[in-house]
């Protein structure tokens, strides 16, 4: 009787342990999850914030454009005389979203300029890198005719253009018009932190035990222990809102992430700028500039705001700025860095790795396409 | 409906338990076995309603060639007719389902345009519930069963939790449970049992097996070239995943069935801890490799009468005639092209035949390897011969045994996450050295640590139930 007792309670427990979880996982994702990972249609929260369940440190926002001139998507083009052609990762594609996203619509209205954007996915090119001299080589570039090509490409992946680049590369019409439909470039996978993707609003899901984890591990550990997002304190408020003194950045800005070890000696800088400076030649010979624009990592720009610096700043921008150069190099560090002196907020948005419009629109207020 | 879908958790299982004690607890018994016979093709029909025709139809034949076979007054010559009517018409219903495409385009000699091929979808458990009806028929031709009621027949092939994916059960070793007083009422023992092991199944499912699934896809179907380290992931992936999968849904089905007092025969023993491949198959897919041993392997070796041999003469002890190197042969072949109309099935299952012929040659020999190099060449070969399970097509197998060896170029396994290679050996050691969900079942006591260890299994698994996806082996 006494074990039949027993039996009789274990399933009793483990009916309201059943009913316990899944109570849980419905406040859970009713309260926080739900509008962190499935926002209303159109409106956008950073993968920072998504990746760390860090739903009081999101910027919820929506994209919309308030600029007299706009820049052209490779579907708009139809033939029109284009000044700058630009070429990027996930920044040249607008992904941080909010306001005014795209830096090429401040190239198009501050300097009144025709601008293309460019979506490049070229599987056998081993980077960016020979994916333009491909798209020269096969004619591409040539049939566009740009004045200036702006390569872009962010710190934390920039290691790829140290590599071994062939660029005498060339594709077949056909296999050249594949790698240029894809709307958005692979590349902006470089930034991906596996912050959740659903597509269906079921209240269990796996995000509600990783709130819960991530909640407690904040308290105790920068990234919660196993995060791939950081959270560190600065020591003034350079984002808006409630914790505007908080710096969200991804694991991958960091110095001990094997992909940015790469980048950080003065070796591989030097034949990073090698390379540049071939690719610029090569367009030269088309009459065509290269301008590079490479990114500053969140953690990067922010480090002299830390309260504890407990990670090495990258040394990147130092060691590229006193390489012999034959393209345009836009220093977008030291833009930034000075803006973020004068205090400005949110150049980077505080829930994602992406820069905000404040970012675009003082880049290009001070570099001119000459 | 799938084990492992809300739909079936949260809804059908409570329900269909709930109700079918109600009517016991009251002495309607019969009422009961309608209830489970009931939510049984509710059960089935939840993926395709228009099957439950063929299945009602299969049952009907099956039923009425058993109740002919079990009448003794029938002479045996017309008995023997019946027998092989009876299978014949089982067989060419999976054979029309399954392999009449595949006849069409391997077989015949000219070359068959598509839309020559029939195309049809296979139905949901054909290949078990004909196996089951098959040893029924022959149970029946030797008097070892019988079943004179229509409803008992019909709940014994459609019960629910071993209706779409084994285990593969016995009418005599089913229905004489249903009988039992004990097994109409309520018994929290076999309903904490079943809620242990239930649970236990959908963690290995939604947590483990669909994790794993995720790196095995990527190798098989989306890599064109996978070097050393990516194509040992992709393949050890899969035999984490087969596992996994398979077990965790007999773990559920046995759950589910243990929950309503009744025990359905285990179907995984910890395969993976074999030392040779007799073994393997003795703790692999039990009731399955038992369904063969007992009504091909032994009719075709000649070892009639059987059954009672089995029991007393140990399997490394028979002799390894040229007719039984054979019947191990056509046994392993027929296993592979069961599981579908493939050459890949066909390969492995020769592998595996070839393996247990080496296997009965050597242990003539009478010298055993080390029990670690034989645990290493078992599970070795099992690795290599799911590729061949897996693979779509013998080129993409070919792709992954290339890798293997290190031809397609030696490297670190750099297109799956860097986690990827702990998990595969902290699961791989786990596999071999922990307890199985018979074994957790056998020392489970109603206590603290348990009511912990299953509230840890409930919460990451209910957690995982935002995807669900399909039992790989409801495809066979």
């Amino acid at each position: 009787m006494k074990r039949n007792f027993t039996y009789q309670r274990f399933c009793l427990i483990t009916v309201l342990i059943i009913a316990g979880v899944l109570l849980f996982n419905l406040l859970a994702w009713r309260l926080f999850n739900c509008q962190l990972l499935t926002p209303e249609k159109g409106v956008y929260i950073g993968e920072l914030a998504q990746a760390g369940y860090l739903y009081e440190h999101t910027a919820p926002r929506r994209n919309t454009i308030d600029l007299p001139h706009r820049h052209l998507s490779y579907a708009q083009y139809t033939g029109q005389k284009i000044d700058v052609l630009t070429i990027g990762d996930s920044f040249s594609q607008g992904s941080g979203n909010g306001p005014n996203r795209f830096y090429q619509d401040y190239i198009a209205s501050v300097q009144n300029l025709t601008v293309l954007n460019l979506p490049v996915k070229i599987n056998c090119a081993n980077n960016l890198l020979e994916s333009v001299a491909i798209l020269v080589n096969s004619g591409f570039i040539e049939r566009i005719n740009p004045r200036f090509i702006l390569l872009q490409r962010s710190e934390k992946s920039i290691y790829k253009f140290a590599e071994t680049t062939d660029l005498g590369k060339s594709l077949t019409p056909e296999q050249l018009t594949n790698a240029l439909i894809n709307p958005r470039s692979p590349l902006d996978s470089d930034t991906d932190l596996g912050a959740e993707n659903l597509s269906c609003n079921r209240f269990l899901d796996p995000a509600n035990l990783k709130w819960l984890w991530y909640k407690i591990g904040y308290f105790f550990s920068r990234n919660a222990f196993n995060s791939r997002v950081y959270r560190e304190e600065l020591d003034r408020p350079l984002f808006s809102g409630e914790h505007g003194d908080s710096l969200l950045f991804s694991d991958q800005d960091l110095d001990k992430h094997r992909d940015k070890q790469k980048a950080l000696d003065e070796r591989s800088v030097r034949r990073i700028n090698e390379n540049l400076n071939r690719l610029a030649s090569l367009l030269a010979e088309t009459n065509i500039r290269l301008v590079f624009m490479p990114v500053p990592d969140k953690y990067s720009l922010y480090r002299p705001y830390l309260r504890e610096k407990n990670y090495s700043r990258s040394a990147f921008f130092e060691h590229l700025r006193w390489q012999p150069k034959v393209y345009q190099l836009i220093d977008t560090d030291a833009i930034l860095a000075q803006e973020l002196k004068t205090g400005v907020k949110d150049l980077y948005w505080i829930d994602d790795t992406h820069w905000s419009w404040k970012a675009s629109r003082a880049i290009f207020e001070q570099f001119r396409f000459e | 409906m799938l084990f492992n879908s809300p739909v079936y958790i949260f809804f059908f299982l409570p329900v269909v338990l709930l109700v079918y004690f109600f009517f016991n607890q009251r002495h309607l018994v019969k009422l009961g076995k309608y209830w489970l016979l009931t939510a049984s093709l509710f059960f089935y029909g939840f993926w395709n309603p228009f099957y439950i025709p063929l299945l009602a139809g299969s049952i009907g034949v099956n039923f009425t060639f058993g109740l002919l076979l079990g009448r003794p007054a029938q002479r045996g010559r017309i008995r023997r007719i019946l027998l092989c009517v009876g299978i014949m018409l089982n067989i060419l219903l999976l054979g029309y389902f399954k392999y009449a495409d595949f006849f069409l385009t391997t077989v015949t000699a000219h070359p068959v345009r598509s839309y020559d091929l029939l195309h049809l979808a296979l139905p949901l458990a054909i290949s078990f519930f004909t196996l089951q009806q098959v040893a029924y028929l022959v149970d029946s031709y030797y008097q070892r069963t019988r079943e004179g009621n229509f409803l008992n027949y019909s709940l014994f092939v459609t019960f629910f939790p071993q209706l779409i994916a084994g285990p593969i059960v016995r009418h005599g070793e089913m229905m004489p449970q249903f009988a039992r007083l004990r097994t109409v009422l309520p018994n929290y023992r076999n309903l904490a049992l079943g809620l242990l092991i239930f649970f236990i199944g959908l963690f290995k499912k939604v947590v483990i097996a669909d994790t794993f699934a995720v790196w095995a896809t990527q190798g098989f179907d989306q890599m064109t070239v996978l070097n050393f380290g990516n194509a040992w992931v992709t393949s050890l992936s899969y035999s984490i995943q087969l596992y996994f999968d398979f077990s965790g849904y007999t773990d559920m089905a046995i759950g589910s069935a243990c929950m309503l007092n009744i025990n359905l025969p285990p179907n995984f023993n910890s395969p993976y801890k074999a030392f040779n491949i007799q073994e393997f198959w003795r703790r692999w897919h039990i009731t399955l490799s038992r369904w063969l041993y007992d009504y091909l392997y032994v009719p075709l070796s000649c070892q009639s009468e059987s059954a009672k041999l089995r029991e007393n003469i140990p399997h490394h002890n028979q002799r390894t005639s040229c007719r039984a190197v054979q019947a191990v042969f056509i046994v392993f072949v027929l296993y592979g092209v069961w599981h579908g109309a493939s050459w890949t099935f066909f390969i492995w299952g020769l592998l595996h035949g070839a393996a247990s012929i080496v296997h009965r040659f050597w242990q003539k020999r009478k010298t055993p390897l080390p029990r670690w190099s034989a645990w290493l060449l078992t599970f070795g070969f099992v690795n290599a011969s799911w590729v061949f399970f897996r693979a779509l097509s013998l080129d993409d197998a070919l792709k992954v045994y290339r890798g293997m060896i290190g031809a397609s170029g030696f490297g670190m396994p750099d297109a799956f996450p860097a986690i990827s290679l702990t998990l595969v050996f902290t699961v791989l050691l786990v596999v071999v050295f922990a307890p199985n969900s018979m074994e957790l079942k056998e020392r489970f006591r109603p206590n603290l640590v348990w009511t912990l260890f299953i509230a840890t299994v409930i919460a990451v698994s209910l957690a995982n139930l935002n995807r669900v996806t399909e039992f790989l082996y409801l495809r066979f």
